[in-house]
């Protein structure tokens, strides 16, 4: 039988830096992908749906009245005698929005979710600013909390990763509450990443909610090893580190075994949900190394290239 | 089905304790989960109220109560009963008197034929229990169906030169009778033994088989020989003869002195009685005298004995710091040689005993010790001062005080000693001991607490018998020491020096100690002179000791084969003894493995359900 514990004790430290000078030379090779959100504003990297003045050629078409004429190709005019525009891409940046969980249940596990979502979140906001995109980050649990407002620029990379120092977990998670108020705030988000461990019977419904609203959206959850395969049996008591509600009960292989399998149900139906209206979903570990998920894992999910 | 042990049915209160268990609510440890939506779904809240909850329907309970059960039925030994077998006691008396030859070869002989006929007569199936006679009841062979194994221990019995101790026997067939029944009891026995004084219920038909015919007998039943004096030479022996038959009987007693005849007398006994006779013409320095009675009878073994003539010499080192009393108390003692010395010329050697008066050495000699008024600078004794006056407590029983009148001693100051754990008092104080006796590190110890100049005990007539008390019991030397009945101990204390006790029996085997440690010898089972070496390292003999072992009682001479044994012995079975009760297929491996099976099926379910 395992050792009694109340809890497991979360292994990471607070005040170890969020990423190593390395890691961030490889993290500014890499390139946010925005899915469906294209309407941002000049100057990006990304490739908009509108043409502009980027070196890459998207095509070519006739000249009609009131065309710039600095655009017309005059070498395809001498071969052919007609009056053709050259058509070039726009490139664009886009707002990148984090929704980071900073509930109580994302400080649990064996290793802390919390500070590994904090890794994770720099990691990714680091590269969008590296890639002229804007950064915003605002930490919830049971409302919106304290906001990194929409920044661009990397020389305020320093400024986004204190800010992601100083957050703790606390309070319960309320999925309803805090996306409300999320759209209320950013009605037409650019790309939204919402790192979580959605641990809440709430989060299927409201983030169908949000999904519905045909969001750019990415959704990464965060689960820790001891929530995947817990192996603790007996007689306990099992207190939810949230609300503090508890429930007396005899653990055996079976129910552990039938917990498994009802967590990977509701983790494959949350990823179900997410495919099912375009969104990308990434389930990740605590326990996998964090240049696994940069490089592998989300690369793989075509979320970053 | 029946129980062994009903009473361990007491145990299915356990079955209780299992259910209150169950009722009372357990005190679970918390831990913290990130959400408690999802255990909600796969396991069962099990909480009720603050200290007890209402029990449900639960495997692991209905598991553990089975198995309880089946625990308890294992403890009470439930068992598929059949007809018990007969069981067949026999008890072969295997006393000295069996040596008898009136029926050929001996009376031994034909009882170990007839208990063979009654082990051959049985069917097959039947039960054999057999137990030798003697002084005591030695169970042979314990229930058992083997029929052969019975027959080779009938064929193994040999004989005793002990008496016949019939009641421990009916015990133990009584004991056996109870356990396996219907039991039969055969009682092979000459007669010649005292019946049992207390009458010993067995359930069970009991039948005497008488050996022998009645015929006269006469033995020599007692003889001893003593020296009054120590410097006497020749001996006194002192002879009993007996004619427990029912004639007159007449004999020639032959005496040698060290294989030489000395003399013959005439034995003439009127029918069931006893002649004593004191002879003591023998030459100087005779060391062992023989009697023989004749002409041979029936019984052969009983018409010797043999007797150590030569008087015991204890050696005696008295260490005082001048000669008093007790110097010449000890003179006129008989059978101890005393020598003197001061106590810067102690040295150890052979002595059988040490009399330290007012003094004593930093280590005690090998040997028994008589100490009188110890010094207080001794690590064995608790010395707490002295006191005047001392009112003497004697207990009269102790053999100290034999013939001793202790209450006209008076005693102006005496050691006030806390008496050890391994001591006796025979002549207590208020708050202390006078005199006390006990074995200390193995061997024999005597305090005097008192300076026995400070008493009158040395001018009163009781001291040197009181003296002749304590050398005799820390060193025996009384002629009836050394003349044993069969089963007797013998005491062996080695001396000074000494590395080796030989004993020489006298069938002419050997039985050797190698540690000089004091040790009881009893393998005196042989009629005879037994022989007693005390050597040294390489097998120099410091001190050599003869003693006897004669014929045991007077009864086993009495070949009459008494007809009202059986009268006394025989009975019937009572009616209700129990038949039946055999058991036949104990069901203990079943329900254990059952048990095991439900312990395994519920530590199963506990580890995989948790419920």
């Amino acid at each position: 039988m395992e050792s009694k514990k109340p809890t497991d004790v979360a292994l990471d430290s607070w005040a170890t830096p969020l990423l190593e000078g390395t890691l961030l030379a490889r993290l500014e090779k890499l390139n946010l992908l925005p899915g469906r959100a294209r309407d941002g504003q000049d100057g990006g990297r990304h490739r908009s749906r509108r043409l502009g003045s980027a070196i890459e050629l998207a095509g070519h078409r006739e000249y009609s009245f009131g065309d710039d004429l600095r655009l017309i190709d005059w070498n395809a005019y001498g071969r052919l005698d007609r009056l053709f525009l050259k058509l070039r891409e726009r490139e664009e940046s886009i707002d990148v929005h984090f929704l980071l969980d900073t509930s109580t249940s994302m400080g649990l596990g064996r290793h802390n979710k919390l500070r590994y979502a904090q890794r994770l979140t720099a990691a990714l906001a680091y590269v969008a600013l590296a890639g002229r995109d804007k950064v915003e980050v605002i930490a919830f649990s049971r409302r919106l909390g304290e906001r990194f407002p929409l920044t661009g620029g990397r020389a305020n990379a320093h400024r986004l990763f204190a800010y992601l120092q100083r957050l703790r977990p606390h309070d319960r998670t309320d999925f309803s509450q805090a996306l409300r108020h999320y759209l209320a705030l950013c009605p037409q988000p650019g790309l939204t990443v919402i790192i979580s461990d959605f641990m809440s019977p709430q989060a299927i419904p409201y983030l169908q909610w949000m999904l519905e609203r045909n969001l750019s959206t990415v959704a990464i959850h965060l689960l820790d090893e001891t929530e995947l395969r817990p192996t603790f049996w007996g007689d306990w008591q099992l207190v939810e580190c949230e609300t503090g509600s508890s429930l007396e009960a005899s653990v055996g292989v079976m129910a552990q075994e039938d917990y498994r399998r009802r967590f990977q149900a509701w983790c494959e139906e949350l990823e179900a949900l997410c495919l099912r209206y375009g969104a990308r979903y990434l389930r990740a570990e605590t326990g996998w190394p964090l240049e696994r998920v940069l490089f592998r894992e989300l690369r793989l999910r075509r979320i970053l290239s | 089905m029946s129980l062994l042990y009903p009473a361990a049915l007491g145990w299915m209160v356990a079955s209780l304790v299992v259910l209150v268990l169950y009722l009372l609510r357990p005190s679970r440890q918390p831990r913290q989960v990130s959400t408690l939506w999802l255990w909600r779904e796969v396991v069962r809240e099990v909480s009720g109220s603050i200290l007890s909850q209402r029990l449900r329907w639960s495997w692991l309970l209905l598991l553990q109560l089975a198995a309880t059960v089946a625990l308890t039925l294992l403890l009470a030994r439930p068992y598929l009963p059949q007809l018990a077998p007969p069981h067949l006691i026999v008890l072969v008396d295997l006393s000295a008197s069996m040596l008898a030859t009136d029926v050929e070869p001996s009376r031994l002989e034909q009882a170990k034929r007839m208990a063979a006929q009654l082990v051959q007569e049985r069917p097959e199936g039947d039960l054999f229990s057999l137990i030798a006679v003697s002084d005591r009841a030695v169970p042979l062979l314990w229930a058992s169906p083997d029929r052969g194994e019975a027959l080779r221990i009938v064929g193994e019995m040999a004989p005793t030169a002990a008496g016949t101790n019939l009641e421990e026997g009916l015990r133990l067939a009584s004991t056996l009778a109870r356990r396996y029944s219907p039991s039969q009891v055969y009682i092979l026995t000459d007669g010649a033994t005292q019946p049992p004084s207390q009458e010993v219920d067995i359930p069970a038909t009991v039948r005497v088989i008488p050996l022998g015919h009645p015929v006269d007998n006469l033995a020599i039943t007692r003889m001893v020989a003593r020296s009054e004096t120590a410097t006497a030479t020749a001996p006194q022996l002192l002879l009993e003869i007996s004619n427990p038959g029912d004639s007159d009987a007449e004999g020639r007693l032959l005496i040698y002195a060290d294989d030489k005849l000395v003399e013959v007398r005439k034995a003439s006994l009127p029918a069931h009685s006893r002649s004593t006779m004191l002879l003591s013409q023998f030459p100087p320095e005779t060391r062992l005298v023989r009697a023989r009675l004749e002409p041979e009878d029936a019984l052969s073994q009983d018409n010797v004995a043999l007797a150590v003539a030569a008087p015991v010499q204890r050696r005696a080192l008295l260490v005082a710091r001048e000669l008093s009393f007790l110097s010449k108390a000890l003179a006129v003692l008989p059978h101890v040689a005393v020598e003197f010395v001061r106590p810067e010329d102690y040295r150890p050697g052979p002595y059988d005993i040490y009399i330290f008066d007012g003094w004593l050495p930093s280590r005690l000699p090998p040997g028994s010790h008589l100490v009188i008024n110890p010094p207080s600078e001794v690590d064995w004794l608790t010395i707490a001062g002295n006191t005047e006056n001392p009112q003497p407590q004697p207990d009269n029983g102790d053999p100290l005080l034999s013939q001793v009148d202790f209450s006209a001693v008076r005693i102006s100051q005496a050691r006030q000693v806390q008496v050890p754990n391994w001591a006796r008092q025979a002549v207590a104080m208020e708050g202390g001991s006078l005199v006390f006796r006990g074995r200390y590190q193995g061997q024999r110890m005597v305090v005097v607490t008192f300076d026995l100049e400070k008493s009158n005990l040395p001018v009163l007539a009781d001291f040197p018998v009181f003296l002749d008390n304590v050398l005799e019991w820390l060193s025996p030397a009384s002629p009836e020491a050394f003349h044993l009945r069969p089963g007797d101990k013998i005491a062996v204390q080695p001396i000074a020096g000494g590395r080796r006790v030989r004993i020489q029996k006298p069938d002419g085997t050997e039985v050797v100690y190698d540690r000089a440690q004091p040790t009881l010898f009893a393998d005196t089972q042989s009629l005879g002179r037994y022989t007693l070496l005390q050597e040294t390292a390489s097998g120099r003999v410091l001190r050599t000791l003869h003693f006897t072992v004669q014929w045991p009682d007077a009864r086993e001479s009495d070949l009459s084969v008494p007809e009202g044994i059986r009268a006394t012995l025989e009975r019937e079975a009572p009616p209700n003894a129990n038949r039946g009760q055999a058991v036949g297929w104990e069901l203990f491996s079943a329900l254990g493995m059952v048990a095991v099976a439900l312990l395994a099926g519920e530590w199963w379910w506990a580890h995989h359900r948790g419920d």
